[in-house]
């Protein structure tokens, strides 16, 4: 009998062990997100601007081709233009939008928010100022390093990566 | 018989064990569209820089029918045919291409969502970055690439209305190590996703279809318990209802007819 309780209370023991383990591998957020170089972005983008939302507008973009999408024109309140002459009509282009309730939503472009305070790194294009090498011309400043992976979370970490790209 | 002391360990284990598992089979997302009809199908544009047109189609289909073969989801992607497209398009036409583009620099594939504002979608196209990237088939050969399968598997995941996962191994992660060739394989969290996003008329208790929905529908049969269940639309709960969800327990699908 003692052997017995021996032997349940060393697998209890295991099994609340156990246990705990799998709650840590299920807390622990272990995924890597793609790898982005920001030096690259930095170097391959016509501009660079720190701003925030102040509105958003979605509208079609019919192309020449004959095929259309939907697009959201973010207008920015620039606070400081780190490189090159910054956004025409201070307006950013991204694919995805609602449009008399038709939405478009892009799988690596979530939606910005008004007010989101964001580091832009773009191409003025024909259909506007876009993001450079798409997800990677996009630094949102307030989201936690988790959410930011790969990216600075702070305008003095782009400042200092400008700054030192332009020394070599 | 155990001791008390012995039933507490034991029980706040399992208590511990169930609320983590409970956790872990609702990491998946889901968004808020989703297919009326539970047959979508797609059209393909196979003409890339990596590989032969012929087996570029044929991984893409792979990547497709995961979620159909692999789950007991009420939904099923159906290949429809070549498409000469190399951009996105809204035209309520589901396509696939690969386009010269390079994306960014982690990105592989992305997938262009379009939705009513009642969340029907209606259009969904997905796009791999072909510009820079390195693309495979098959299961082996990769060096420095991503088998197109996985990746497929991944974005059509997205066209079903999957977000993606927090589960590191799950179709839907957010990423996928270079070559790796097992993202063509729903993880469990990726069945229960899409199986909650499209619940076949043969999971009776939303669980997945299972032993138990074959004993909950005989009980329905029988007039142990209210008629929740009738398959195939005859107005009863009976024995044809029950070989529907039987024949859906060993995989054959969920005839509703």
């Amino acid at each position: 009998m003692k052997r017995n309780s021996r032997v349940h209370l060393h697998l209890g023991i295991s099994a609340f062990l156990f246990s705990i383990s799998v709650v840590g591998a299920a807390l622990a957020d272990s995924y890597l997100a793609g790898s982005t170089n920001l030096d690259q972005t930095i170097q391959g983008a016509e501009s660079i601007v720190h701003g925030r939302i102040e509105s958003k507008r979605s509208e079609y973009l019919h192309r020449p081709d004959g095929s259309r999408t939907i697009i959201t024109r973010y207008s920015l309140a620039v606070d400081e233009t780190l490189k090159g002459s910054g956004p025409a009509n201070h307006e950013l282009v991204v694919d995805g939008g609602t449009v008399d309730g038709i939405t478009l939503k892009v799988s690596d472009m979530p939606p910005l928010d008004v007010g989101e305070e964001i580091v832009v790194l773009g191409d003025q294009t024909a259909e506007g100022f876009r993001l450079h090498r798409r997800r990677d011309g996009l630094i949102r400043l307030q989201r936690s390093a988790a959410q930011n992976i790969g990216q600075p979370t702070t305008l003095d970490d782009v400042r200092q990566r400008i700054q030192a790209l332009g020394r070599k | 018989m155990f001791k008390r002391k012995y039933r507490t360990v034991y029980s706040a284990s399992l208590v511990v064990t169930a609320l983590t598992l409970s956790s872990i089979a609702f990491a998946y997302s889901l968004n808020t569209a989703r297919w009326a009809s539970r047959t979508v199908n797609y059209y393909v544009n196979p003409i890339n820089s990596d590989v032969s047109e012929s087996a570029a189609l044929a991984a893409v289909q792979v990547g497709a029918r995961a979620w159909s073969d692999q789950s007991t989801a009420n939904i099923e992607l159906v290949y429809a045919g070549p498409t000469t497209v190399r951009a996105n398009n809204f035209d309520n036409v589901n396509e696939v291409f690969f386009s010269p583009s390079s994306g960014s620099g982690g990105t592989l594939a992305v997938t262009y969502s379009v939705y009513d504002a009642s969340g029907n979608l209606l259009d969904t196209d997905i796009e791999f970055f072909d510009g820079n990237r390195l693309f495979f088939t098959g299961d082996t050969g990769c060096s420095g690439g991503s088998y197109i399968e996985d990746v497929a598997a991944h974005e059509f995941g997205h066209a079903l209305g999957l977000n993606h996962s927090s589960v590191a191994d799950a179709t839907m992660a957010p990423s996928i190590p270079t070559c790796l060739n097992t993202r063509r394989f729903l993880d469990a969290d990726d069945i229960a996703g899409i199986q909650a996003k499209y619940p076949s008329p043969c999971d009776v208790d939303g669980n997945g279809v299972s032993v138990t929905d074959v004993q909950r529908l005989v009980n329905q049969a029988i007039g142990l318990a209210s008629c929740t269940a009738d398959i195939n639309g005859d107005g009863a709960c009976n024995v044809i209802d029950v070989q529907r969800v039987v024949n859906a327990a060993l995989g054959q699908g969920c005839n509703t007819r």
